[in-house]
């Protein structure tokens, strides 16, 4: 048996390099003083460049974070809803909706990108910000309504019965018992409907109009540009702040739900 | 007496994705029988044009391509996922590594691709150290072929072979592996015959997490594939943008709908589960901060 | 007597093709203290689900006070109830689990501590008021369901199998307890349970239940002492059956011919003819056993000779089967002064075991 953990830990060696060999490149040549990907010394002047004069850049950011926060909170709001009424109760579009809240979860990006972009031209429903909200929107349900799942799955049912049997209206028992019993899977659902929002880029790239650039489809503009040292610090300013946000949900998460 | 609010509660939903995903997928059947007009759009007049197109050398040639490639790089992930996952469930420290796995996952998509354009693009990291070696005297163009896009889709997409893995090896019982060797069993035999059985699922969900996004792989031969790495998603783009096809647009993703839903299909059927074990992972996955 | 009385009236409920209750029909007094006592599946917790509002009965009414209960909603029945699981909202302290019901009145904070701590000090859990479900134990989550369920004084109070996740000790010690919270709010209980020790020992009455079907209801004593039918008589308690022929009718007495083991005679409480296919039953704590042949008997009495198959002792008791013609008897045999007994009756040796005619009776009749 020794022999197998030799292999299986070179093949993870192998596969952490294959990680993070070009991560370490970006962040290194992100302080590169030239502009190519030859080393010509340390230098900070591209995230001067980055935090300075992108002004572009920075338009996108806001309209990335705005879409994000908007899709996010539609998205949970809607996907929390159904999680309730999917999971607790039996009724004759359940089987339909069940099934139409699948799909999009394997159902290839490109093509929910032209779908949408398709229906919105048929529609006469300019492409803007608007448009890119609908579609992030469309796209968080499903992982939102589906975490929120998982959570109520660890209640039985007999809580609920429980607060009708003290007297609670549906109402009551909405507000203060089922949502704050769900409260970890709808915080995690938003924060998952929030990532899905930041970075994507494909179906964005359909259903965006002249004006509605997002984080994602400014860099990709910026890469068929070629390689630009920008990039690298925008990439490293990206990763740094994702792994920071994920840390401290999780502090936030530890301290809040244990 | 009992009330009934499921259908209450479900309402934004069930018309939310019915307007917003259930119609736009139907429009795109019903366009791709329909007749191309001029400038994009399309003439209210039914035609089989749409279909008609596809029955070509050049179109089967993307569609061969399209899954040559993803079967390709679902082989090689699936392959680096084995035992990667194997150490990482066998360590004392399976959730620090664990989250080596998944810090890549939260870096933005467009920046792994672009890594990698970085690294070995033709002014990139490796061609200018061999020039500077005095290697080579002109660059060497890694990208904009097959290799590279499998490259990147393997990178893209491992993390998300390891995990599903990952949970399965770990509830495997290794006393199993050793009942197995005491009985006779070479290691070979061991793996093959007991641990691998015992890992199915994870490994069918493993090659459906990396098949079904290589089929619509998009991006990755946008950026770093070349001539010979046409996929189906970029001829949809094409028709759709450039050549403003749009009835042939929608026939080539319905093609490419049918054809990930039979990698589906097959997955359901070998793995026995039900599409709940899908979403279940598919979750899992993406809320991979959850699964530590 | 405070409470309410209920009336259950042809109650069916059907869940597609399985019949879960079938035609229950029967009435709760005021202030008692009713078991719906049954195995698992039986029926009994959708008849409770049914009374808490929770499921609507297929066919049949049910009346609290001679008020039809089928179209109030669960919120408004004056009725709570105590789950198997507790059921405490996790998300809440002792405190605001126990207050849920008043606050959702509007009833003033002050009046809201006193009510709390009144029904937290009944149920003797005045201490872990700022406790979270999470932090405490089996026995404590089941006192703040019960103090939860009552603050709101309802009518009824319905216990779904409430003891079933507590360890044996802690069973016998709530139960005394639920019998003296009974005693003090004097409401009406329904205590559903598969456990026919809680249902007897603090039941006014019990009702068993099979397949949907109540069998039998009665007091504790009645039940046991004269079952319905043999799965009454063996659901509650050991029991031993025996198949035999009716070959002589007297006015008390009935003498049954059993092949390979003898006659016996038993209390006639049903009518039966000559010839009657009949099953009776002698619960095992009925029978005597002895080394010698029991001497000065009044008539009144079975005797049977036997060999001891085997012997299990537990402590304030022994059980011995013993083997009479192709017959195995269950005999218990209390050990009220274990060294003062005669000499311990051990594996394999002849005995002797005898019965008042009284305690042995008939079940089942088939005619001929």
């Amino acid at each position: 048996m020794k022999e197998k953990h030799r292999f299986s830990f070179t093949m993870f060696i192998l596969t952490m390099i294959f990680f993070y060999l070009p991560i370490a490149v970006l962040i290194i040549f992100s302080f590169n003083e030239g502009k190519t990907m030859a080393w010509s010394g340390f230098s900070l002047k591209w995230y001067q460049k980055l935090f300075f004069e992108s002004e572009e850049l920075w338009k996108a950011v806001f309209n990335s974070v705005i879409i994000a926060i908007f899709s996010s909170l539609v998205s949970t709001a809607i996907g929390t809803l159904g999680a309730i009424g999917m999971y607790w109760y039996r009724f004759r579009s359940k089987k339909y909706i069940q099934v139409a809240s699948y799909l999009p979860l394997i159902m290839p990006e490109i093509i929910m990108g032209v779908s949408l972009l398709i229906f919105f031209v048929m529609f006469k429903i300019p492409l803007s910000l608007l448009t890119i909200f609908i579609a992030h929107t469309t796209v968080s349900i499903p992982y939102v309504l589906f975490i929120v799942m998982a959570r109520l799955e660890e209640f039985d049912y007999s809580i609920i019965e429980a607060a009708y049997d003290l007297g609670a209206k549906e109402i009551d028992t909405l507000f203060k018992v089922i949502l704050p019993i769900s409260m970890p899977g709808i915080i995690s659902g938003f924060l998952m409907a929030v990532t899905l929002s930041l970075d994507d880029f494909v179906i964005t790239f359909f259903v965006s109009g002249p004006g509605s650039s997002t984080l994602p489809l400014y860099i990709n503009s910026m890469i068929r540009f070629g390689v630009s040292p920008i990039i690298n610090a925008v990439s490293v300013v990206l990763i740094a702040s994702t792994i920071l946000l994920a840390v401290s949900t999780r502090r936030f998460y530890k301290y809040m739900f244990s | 007496m009992k009330k009934n609010y499921g259908p209450v509660y479900s309402l934004p939903l069930g018309l939310w994705i019915t307007i917003f995903f259930i119609v736009p997928t139907c429009i795109i059947f019903i366009y791709s029988f329909l007749t191309k007009a001029t400038y994009g759009g399309v003439q209210w007049q039914f035609s089989l044009e749409g279909y008609k197109a596809l029955a070509n050398t050049s179109f089967i040639n993307v569609v061969w391509i399209t899954v040559y490639i993803s079967v390709i790089s679902t082989f090689l992930t699936v392959l680096f996922a084995i035992p990667t996952a194997y150490y990482i469930a066998r360590n004392k420290h399976k959730n620090q590594l664990l989250l080596l796995v998944i810090i890549p996952f939260w870096t933005n998509f467009l920046i792994r691709v672009y890594a990698w354009i970085a690294i070995l693009g033709n002014n990139g990291f490796v061609n200018n150290i061999l020039v500077k070696l005095g290697v080579i005297d002109t660059y060497i163009q890694f990208l904009y072929n097959q290799y590279a896009v499998i490259l990147v889709i393997i990178y893209t997409y491992l993390p998300y072979a390891i995990l599903p893995l990952y949970s399965s090896i770990e509830k495997f019982d290794f006393s199993l592996l050793e009942a197995a060797r005491d009985l006779g069993a070479t290691k070979a035999q061991a793996f093959f015959k007991v641990l691998l059985p015992n890992i199915k699922g994870g490994l069918a969900t493993s090659i459906l997490f990396t098949f079904i996004p290589a089929l619509g792989s998009y991006v990755i031969p946008m950026l770093v594939g070349g001539k010979d790495s046409m996929m189906l998603g970029n001829i949809i783009s094409r028709e759709l943008t450039t050549t403003r096809n749009w009835p042939l647009a929608s026939s080539i993703s319905v093609v490419l709908t049918v054809i990930t839903m039979i990698g589906v299909l097959l997955f359901l059927k070998l793995n026995k589960n039900n599409l709940e074990s899908i979403k279940k992972l598919v979750v899992r996955e993406k809320a991979g901060e959850e699964s530590i | 007597m405070k409470g309410s009385e209920i009336r259950v009236e042809n109650v069916t409920k059907r869940f597609g093709d399985f019949v879960a209750v079938e035609n229950a029909s029967f009435e709760i007094q005021r202030g008692e203290f009713f078991s719906l006592l049954g195995p698992s599946g039986c029926g009994k917790t959708t008849l409770l689900r049914i009374i808490a509002g929770f499921e609507d009965p297929s066919e049949g009414i049910i009346y609290l006070d001679g008020q039809n209960l089928i179209k109030i909603l669960p919120n408004e029945r004056p009725v709570n109830i105590i789950f198997q699981n507790y059921a405490l909202f996790p998300h809440l302290s002792v405190f605001e689990n126990v207050a849920f019901s008043l606050r959702l009145l509007k009833i003033s904070e002050s009046e809201i501590k006193r009510q709390v701590e009144k029904y937290l000090s009944l149920v003797k859990l005045d201490m872990h008021t700022k406790k979270y479900p999470s932090q405490l134990s089996g026995g404590q989550k089941q006192r703040v369901a019960i103090a939860r369920a009552l603050i709101g004084e309802p009518k009824v109070l319905l216990l779904d199998e409430p003891l079933s996740a507590l360890d044996a000790k802690l069973r016998q010690h709530m139960l005394i307890e639920l019998d003296s919270i009974h005693d003090e709010v004097g409401i009406t209980f329904i205590y559903v349970t598969h456990d026919q020790q809680e249902a007897l020992s603090v039941s006014d009455r019990v009702a068993i239940m099979n397949d949907g079907e109540v069998l039998q209801i009665g007091t504790p004593h009645q039940i046991y002492e004269s079952p319905a039918d043999s799965f009454v008589a063996s659901f509650l308690g050991e029991t031993n059956f025996l198949r035999g022929r009716v070959n002589q009718v007297n006015e008390e007495y009935a003498k049954i011919e059993i092949k390979e083991l003898g006659e016996l005679f038993v209390y006639l409480d049903k009518p039966l003819k000559i010839n009657d296919v009949v099953k009776l039953t002698i619960r095992p704590e009925k029978i005597r056993i002895t080394k010698q042949m029991p001497e000065n008997l009044p008539d009144k009495f079975n005797v049977l000779h036997g060999r001891v198959d085997e012997v299990i002792y537990s402590g304030f008791q022994s059980k011995y089967f013993v083997k009479s013609g192709k017959f195995s008897f269950k005999v218990y045999k209390q050990h009220v002064n274990y060294l003062l007994d005669e000499t311990p009756i051990k594996w394999n040796e002849d005995v002797f075991i005898w019965w008042n005619v009284d305690d042995g009776f008939i079940v089942e009749v088939e005619e001929e």
